[in-house]
């Protein structure tokens, strides 16, 4: 059921009511005001009188109406009255006021620009126009549907002047949305409001949205539809359409480098992927590659309706030290996702560490991992013992290569564990020295600290294995497809540890008794990986006569690139801690920091954000949350004492290109709930609540018309037309 | 001798003092206006035939008989020149009405039309007999035919004083009763009374065998009612006053006023008697007219 109420644009032209009053006015005192004339025919006079008195009345009275109402209608619409629908008998009738809702689609599609002026900014609009349409004493609360929602006014606000200010000062996040969580907490809201402010009697909930599918396709999920049927009975559900059906967009979906760990020492490609979320080609798009504000390159590429261009620079970075490659397409109707950041901590050198259970056990290792054993190359490797491990600034090194270690303590384990989960490279190594249930029971068995992809079984070994690269799908082997002569399918086999795969791991290589050779799993921000068979000749199975080594892959051609590409692959997490999606935290590790050292983080928006450092074993750890802006985020500490600290880290925080589809969910597909009504043009549509309110002016001035118009008829057909 | 259109005019009318002047102004105007006599056939009253005998005037004969029966008849006069005129004159009250754009006075209007009349019967050596009345009769002059007889009735009417009511019905039985002598009897009023009541007494007249013509004189405010603004009706012949918006009950007063004007046009028909309705605002030549015009048709 609908109630009404008035609201006027201009409420003090209704004091020109008042001249309603004109015509009673004047119609007594022209009852009091008789003009004199002898008559003879009085006769006549008096019969005609008798006859019609109760006509006469009649007519008067209703020319007088007639003539009150038009200067009643005349003040009205100089009013500008607006009639806005409020739902709930129970509510009007108690006379208690409503509890409004205003969700905000808070993707980034809602950027989307038309005149300069994006949905999200129409949506703010509306939301103030509905407000300053609202009564007093109306409670008004604000949830922007984002990945998480964000509680804006969580308990209803009644100054009016206080939401406007929150609506003014929202800002627009760079995510994207979930619709499910956002109902969660729409329901949470509710349910708190009702209980604080029972007098509230009304309520309803107004979502602003353009109904982009990607995140109104949930509205079809059963959970979705449940909680919304419960809605539904809580509060009045109206949907505000902000979309368009004919949007197109461009995006910069992808910007990488070629190497997880630039460094000074070569070239590495850049790569950016441009999407089209249009129906219609897009011929000739610039795409610029800029690297610490200086243009490299400038492409022209064709982009195919809905389809992806990679567009490619080559660089070389001349000094080590904190770099930004930003790549940016000509800005369209949704220019947020025209623009990627790629932040690029340029080393001298990829550092690895490579941990032996045994002097001379690494030395292969070492050999491949850096052939020219000179500092000159991209590779720095450095190698301890076993023993030394708890006692390594893990910090300083991209990737830790544990050979053939035999057992670990709570500590190292814990030590590799943060090494791991901050971003580092992990590759485990077996061999005759190996404890399998050392390595399972700290390394495995706990969720919460497991940094090993697999379990380790029994040891294997009755022949001759090969390894199966299987199709070349992992990134690791897949630089071997085409390549047989690197040895990698010759490899022999005699002795490895079955592996377990755990959790999210993948095989990237197993043996053609079918047993995993190579797992990885992503641990954290790093990445581990687990070798089934030993990286040295020195591992031998001694329960055969005489004994056995476990393999010759140390001494094999396939060797040396296959550890590359195990390095690169582990240490592909180096970068991302720098690279983040929005929403995503951004975290640092310090050392040295005194207790009470902040962080100083210079958000895209330049404004800055001192962030307490939190203690993270030796060393100590600042994270932000609020990364909702997409750009560059720097962050500085300048109250630490190590030097090389001071330098300030960059971060880039880039958009989810996903959310830069367009494509509109079908209406006609809303639950019922949803008191939403289509439209083809894309113009907003608010079926039953108008925040702005329905205008009635053009509807006063028509009936202003008729009555102007009815009037002298009227008078006319009364006799007064011929008077 | 003013000019003839003009002459008649209700306006010029009313630009000139004394009644004797104005019918003067009246006759001379109207006599240019016909270019002959208006005397012809004037005072002639057919009376009955009888056969022709030798050295008869053949103008009398009825040729129309003759056309008939094959028979000359000669058409027989009664006081061939002796033709009496009497005029009933309504001052009450009502006859005094003068609406603001009127000219005259509805009683002014009437003695003019009266006197205007009466020079012209006296100028044709006939006879002219006057009563004035309202609730009463007030006057009554016997019909004369000496000219001077009619300073004599041009003084009465203009010293006729209004009275308060009309009461037109016993008036005329009275009248009837004595005036013995056959004549016209023209009545020029208002009429603003019982119609029945005063058609019975104009049915008298009648039984006498009077040639009766009713004048019916009144304002066009009247007629027409067309009067602006809220108005205090001031009634005259003691009528209490009435606050009305004259634009609320015009269309009422309208069907009142017609459908009195209906019952007594349609009571003068069924009783052979001459209805003209006299508006104060139009030339009083159309009165005049009238009255000849309907001489001649009783004379043909």
């Amino acid at each position: 059921m609908l109630f009404a109420f008035w609201q006027f644009g201009s409420a003090w032209m209704l004091g020109w009511a008042a001249a309603a009053l004109l015509p009673i006015l004047i119609h007594l005192w022209s009852r009091r005001k008789f003009r004199e004339e002898s008559w003879a025919a009085m006769e006549f006079l008096l019969a005609a009188m008798r006859k019609n008195a109760r006509r006469i009345q009649l007519e008067q009275w209703l020319l007088l109406a007639v003539r009150t109402a038009i200067l009643l209608v005349l003040a009205l619409a100089l009013a500008d009255p607006q009639l806005s629908l409020l739902s709930g008998w129970t509510g009007a009738l108690s006379g208690g006021q409503s509890h409004t809702l205003f969700v905000i689609d808070g993707s980034y599609s809602m950027d989307y620009r038309q005149d300069d002026k994006s949905r999200f900014d129409a949506a703010r609009d509306l939301a103030k126009q509905f407000v300053a349409g609202g009564q007093q004493g109306d409670g008004y609360t604000l949830l922007v549907m984002g990945q998480p929602p964000r509680v804006v006014i969580g308990q209803p606000a009644f100054d009016q002047e206080d939401v406007r200010e929150e609506l003014d000062n929202l800002r627009m996040p760079h995510g994207s949305a979930s619709l499910l969580a956002t109902l969660a907490e729409v329901e949470t809201i509710l349910h708190q409001a009702a209980e604080s402010h029972p007098r509230l009697a009304r309520r309803q909930v107004v979502i602003f949205s353009d109904l982009q599918a990607r995140t109104w396709n949930d509205v079809m999920t059963a959970d979705c539809r449940e909680r919304l049927a419960r809605l539904s009975s809580q509060a009045l559900l109206s949907l505000v359409d902000l979309g368009d059906s004919a949007a197109a967009n461009l995006a910069v979906s992808r910007l990488e480098a070629s190497q997880p760990v630039v460094t000074s020492r070569g070239e590495v490609t850049l790569s950016a992927e441009v999407v089209s979320f249009s129906r219609q080609d897009a011929p000739r798009q610039a795409v610029a590659f800029v690297i610490d504000g200086q243009r490299i390159a400038d492409e022209r590429v064709d982009v195919p309706a809905g389809g992806r261009v990679t567009v490619s620079a080559n660089h070389r970075f001349d000094a080590p030290g904190e770099h930004v490659v930003e790549v940016y397409l000509t800005d369209d109707a949704l220019p947020l996702d025209n623009r990627r950041w790629l932040s690029v901590p340029v080393r001298d050198a990829v550092r690895v560490l490579v941990v032996a259970s045994r002097p001379g056990e690494g030395r292969y290792l070492t050999l491949a991992l850096n052939p020219q054993q000179q500092g000159a190359g991209a590779i720095e490797v450095s190698e301890v013992a076993e023993s030394a491990l708890i006692e390594t600034d893990l910090v300083t090194f991209d990737c830790v290569v544990l050979s053939n270690v035999g057992r670990f303590s709570r500590e190292e384990a814990a030590l590799l564990h943060r090494f791991v989960t901050g971003g580092g490279g992990l590759i485990f190594f077996l061999g005759d020295q190996v404890q399998a249930a050392s390595y399972n029971q700290l390394l495995a068995d706990h969720e919460t600290s497991r940094i090993l992809p697999a379990r380790l079984g029994e040891l294997a070994g009755d022949s001759q294995y090969r390894f199966n690269p299987l199709d070349y799908q992992h990134p690791i082997v897949a630089p071997f497809r085409g390549h047989e002569a690197s040895g990698l399918l010759t490899t022999p086999i005699w002795r490895y540890i079955r592996l377990s795969p755990l959790g999210e791991a993948k095989v990237a290589l197993a043996l053609d008794s079918g047993d995993a050779a190579i797992v990885e799993e992503k641990i954290g921000r790093g990445r581990s990986l687990l070798f089934a068979t030993a990286a040295s000749p020195d591992s031998l199975d001694r329960r055969v006569n005489p004994p056995t080594p476990w393999t010759a892959i140390a001494s094999w051609p396939s060797f040396p690139p296959l550890v590359h590409e195990m390095l690169q692959h582990a240490i592909s997490g180096r970068l991302e801690g720098r690279n983040t999606k929005v929403g995503d935290d951004l975290t640092g590790l310090v050392r040295g920091a005194s207790p009470d050292a902040q962080v100083s983080l210079t958000r895209p928006d330049a404004s800055i954000e001192r962030l307490p450092l939190v203690a993270d074993g030796p060393d100590a750890r600042w994270t932000y949350h609020d990364t909702l802006a997409s750009g560059l985020y720097e962050a500085d500490l300048p109250s630490v004492a190590d030097s090389a600290a001071r330098t300030p880290q960059k971060f880039a925080v880039n958009v989810d290109a996903r959310e830069g589809d367009l494509t509109r969910f079908d209406h006609e597909l809303l639950p019922s709930q949803f008191n939403q009504s289509a439209d083809d043009s894309g113009q907003p549509v608010v079926p039953l609540q108008d925040p702005a309110g329905t205008s009635y002016f053009r509807l006063l001035l028509g009936l202003l018309l008729v009555l102007v118009i009815t009037e002298p008829c009227l008078a006319w057909h009364f006799g007064r037309g011929r008077a | 001798v003013a000019e003839p259109a003009k002459s008649l005019d209700p306006q010029t009318l009313a630009r000139l003092k004394g009644l004797a002047l104005r019918a003067r102004h009246i006759v001379e105007g109207y006599v240019a206006g016909l270019h002959k006599s208006p005397y012809h056939g004037f005072s002639i009253e057919f009376a009955e035939h009888r056969e022709y005998a030798p050295g008869d005037d053949l103008r009398y004969v009825d040729w129309k008989v003759f056309g008939r029966t094959d028979k000359i008849y000669l058409k027989q006069y009664e006081d061939e020149t002796n033709l009496i005129c009497y005029f009933v004159l309504d001052v009450s009250e009502s006859m005094q009405y003068k609406s603001p754009d009127a000219a005259l006075a509805k009683s002014e209007y009437a003695q003019c039309l009266a006197a205007a009349l009466a020079w012209l019967v006296l100028q044709q050596q006939d006879a002219v007999g006057l009563a004035t009345f309202d609730s009463q009769i007030r006057t009554l002059l016997r019909p004369s035919g000496n000219p001077s007889h009619l300073e004599q009735v041009l003084h009465v009417m203009e010293s006729a004083e209004a009275g308060k009511k009309t009461a037109a019905g016993p008036i005329f039985h009275e009248l009837a009763e004595r005036l013995t002598k056959r004549g016209v009897v023209v009545v020029i009023s208002d009429f603003f009374d019982d119609v029945a009541s005063l058609v019975a007494g104009l049915k008298h007249f009648r039984h006498r065998r009077h040639d009766v013509m009713l004048w019916h004189v009144l304002d066009p405010a009247e007629i027409e009612f067309n009067l602006a603004g809220p108005t205090q009706f001031k009634g005259l012949e003691g009528y209490a006053d009435v606050n009305a918006d004259p634009a609320a009950i015009r269309r009422a007063y309208l069907r009142e006023f017609a459908a009195f004007q209906q019952s007594l046009q349609q009571a003068c028909r069924m009783n052979q008697i001459e209805y003209v309705l006299m508006r104060t605002d139009q030339p009083v030549d159309v009165a005049l007219t009238s009255f000849l015009a309907a001489r001649r048709r009783r004379a043909s």
